[in-house]
């Protein structure tokens, strides 16, 4: 009886605490769809028409491709060398590969601004002018550690008789890394990669320093709250919100949330 | 942590060559591993070793009109440290920053025992649940702060409606409580993560011995569980304090003139007020107050938690 209580418990501060983490997005979705430019309760109506406002604007239009662009090519980019790096940890003992963990692991201990205005320095000092692909440098170098990370984790879970039977049949090196390991780990470098893709899709900070102007889609609704209230910010909100949800939740079919955990 | 990166700019190309010697083999080609790392480390020596370097450097570069000029000067070093307005600037961020974290921490543990010890057949859903709320949202989550805290917000419209009060709470928004409640809100998901992945490695059995030699559950928590887990729970206070005094989101939507933080005015040197050099050695004094403060806590903490 007494256990049965304190689960209870538990229970309740669980639930406040992701009552307290789901809120407010929960909150900002649900006035994307109400009648009145408020925010205030009660709602006034179910209605589209920050949604059709929002995609009226042809520079939000651009700001999505923008960030689909750049998500694209971060994802292609972390894919292949992190997936590479991945391989050479699994693979290999040394302080060298240690102190490279280390090395990739270190801009997600940075504060984005810290970043962001060191990329925009450098790339002022070599003259390299920012555009959408240099945001995607910054892009690349916050998200390249969840692709190793992810992928080192099932690498080095992967039972290695399978391979060692492969080359004991006969199999090249190369085959058996493209029909034997490659295929037991492309589930969570997909994994990985829709976790990419969700973090590129929302960041606001390194792309707005290095972006030399040009807009993703947080980007546009920073510039949008500059100008003051606008309700359409709800519904392009919304629409990062879900993206990035549902990446992740598509990730979680592939990788554990343990995986990420470490 | 932060200083691994700084750690690591000592590493040249050349050496990084050196790093492949021991498994050369007998036809002198490094071990495949070096090549399969190599795209990601030049990658990172580039666009994460340059950037910080050339940002170090600007900090004792000087601003003429709106031109940059190299320089070895302490200047800006000496305008950040002993303008008034930047100390308290300083201060505040620190304190903010602090109070995030320490929420963040105790929220997160709270989180991660439930369901480490307590909840353990649902731990794989709710911590996933934690990862998702991980990747949904930054900006959105501060700007929907915003409209919660506002005059207009949903807190003061409902108080409102309901007859609770008669106008609106002001002090809601654009202070330190929404500074702090709004960081707390999108770190608590990132400091979860280590410290569960910290208490996944204290055994059973561990705490079962204590318990089975008199300690009392609270005694266990004091003297096994939370000392083996320490390690993860500073991990994720040093993690949240560093991303706290550096954030600027937050300060400028929901922050006001109470709730300023360095963020913000280092941001707006890199804007408006055009003064690189300036906005580098603030930034830099920055993680170095932040590092002295986790080196003395980790310090403090090694002899309290044990």
């Amino acid at each position: 009886m007494k256990e049965k209580g304190a689960t209870a418990i538990w229970w309740v501060i669980v639930g406040a605490i992701v009552a307290f983490l789901f809120a407010p997005v929960i909150l900002m979705f649900l006035f994307s769809f109400n009648a009145a430019p408020t925010t205030a309760l009660p709602f006034a109506g179910f209605s589209l028409r920050w949604y059709e406002a929002a995609f009226g604007d042809p520079l939000v239009i651009r700001a999505l491709l923008n960030s689909v662009k750049v998500a694209i090519v971060v994802a292609l980019f972390t894919a292949v060398t992190g997936a590479s790096a991945a391989f050479a940890l699994s693979r290999h003992r040394s302080r060298w590969l240690d102190a490279f963990t280390a090395f990739v692991t270190a801009p997600l201990i940075l504060p984005a601004l810290f970043l962001g205005i060191a990329l925009l320095s450098f790339y002022t000092q070599i003259g390299l002018k920012p555009t959408l692909w240099t945001a995607a440098i910054g892009h690349a170098l916050v998200t390249l550690p969840f692709v190793v990370v992810i992928v080192n984790a099932r690498l080095k879970g992967l039972d290695r008789s399978y391979e060692e039977a492969a080359r004991d049949l006969g199999a090249t090196a190369f085959q058996s890394f493209r029909l034997i390991v490659f295929p037991l780990v492309a589930p969570a470098l997909f994994g990985s990669v829709l976790i990419v893709v969700a973090w590129s899709f929302d960041e606001l900070v390194i792309t707005f320093f290095t972006s030399g102007g040009a807009a993703t889609l947080p980007v546009r609704i920073w510039g949008m709250l500059r100008r003051g209230i606008d309700p359409s910010v709800n519904a392009l909100a919304s629409v990062i919100l879900v993206t990035t949800i549902a990446c992740t939740l598509l990730a979680g079919r592939f990788i554990s949330g343990r995986e990420i955990a470490r | 942590m932060a200083i691994d990166a700084e750690g690591m700019a000592a590493i040249s190309p050349a050496e990084a060559d050196v790093v492949a010697m021991p498994s050369r083999s007998a036809v002198g080609w490094p071990g495949a591993w070096f090549w399969q790392v190599l795209p990601a480390t030049l990658f990172l020596l580039v666009f994460l070793v340059g950037p910080v370097v050339v940002f170090f450097l600007y900090s004792f570069w000087s601003v003429e009109g709106f031109d940059l000029v190299p320089a070895w000067t302490l200047e800006s070093y000496r305008d950040a440290l002993s303008d008034e307005i930047y100390r308290t600037l300083f201060a505040q961020t620190m304190a903010t920053a602090a109070m995030a974290a320490v929420a963040t921490t105790l929220i997160a543990y709270l989180f991660a025992h439930a369901i480490r010890f307590h909840l353990r057949r649902y731990q794989e859903p709710l911590l996933f649940l934690v990862v998702v709320a991980l990747f949904s949202g930054y900006l959105v989550r501060i700007y929907a702060w915003r409209t919660i805290l506002g005059d207009e917000g949903v807190i003061n419209s409902a108080l409102l409606t309901l007859g609770i009060i008669s106008e609106p709470l002001s002090f809601l928004l654009f202070s330190r409580i929404a500074t702090t409640i709004t960081l707390v809100n999108f770190l608590t998901p990132l400091a979860v993560l280590p410290i569960y992945a910290a208490l996944q490695n204290v055994r059973d059995e561990e705490i079962e011995a204590a318990r089975d030699l008199g300690a009392s559950a609270i005694g266990a928590f004091w003297r096994v569980t939370l000392p083996l887990a320490w390690g993860g729970v500073f991990a994720a206070f040093a993690l949240t304090f560093i991303i706290a005094a550096g954030d600027y989101v937050t300060p400028q939507l929901v922050g006001g003139t109470s709730g300023a933080m360095v963020g913000r005015t280092i941001a707006s040197t890199f804007g408006t007020a055009f003064n690189w050099p300036l906005g580098a050695a603030l930034s830099f004094l920055t993680l170095v107050f932040v590092l002295v403060i986790l080196g003395v806590l980790r310090l403090v903490s090694g002899r309290v938690v044990r």
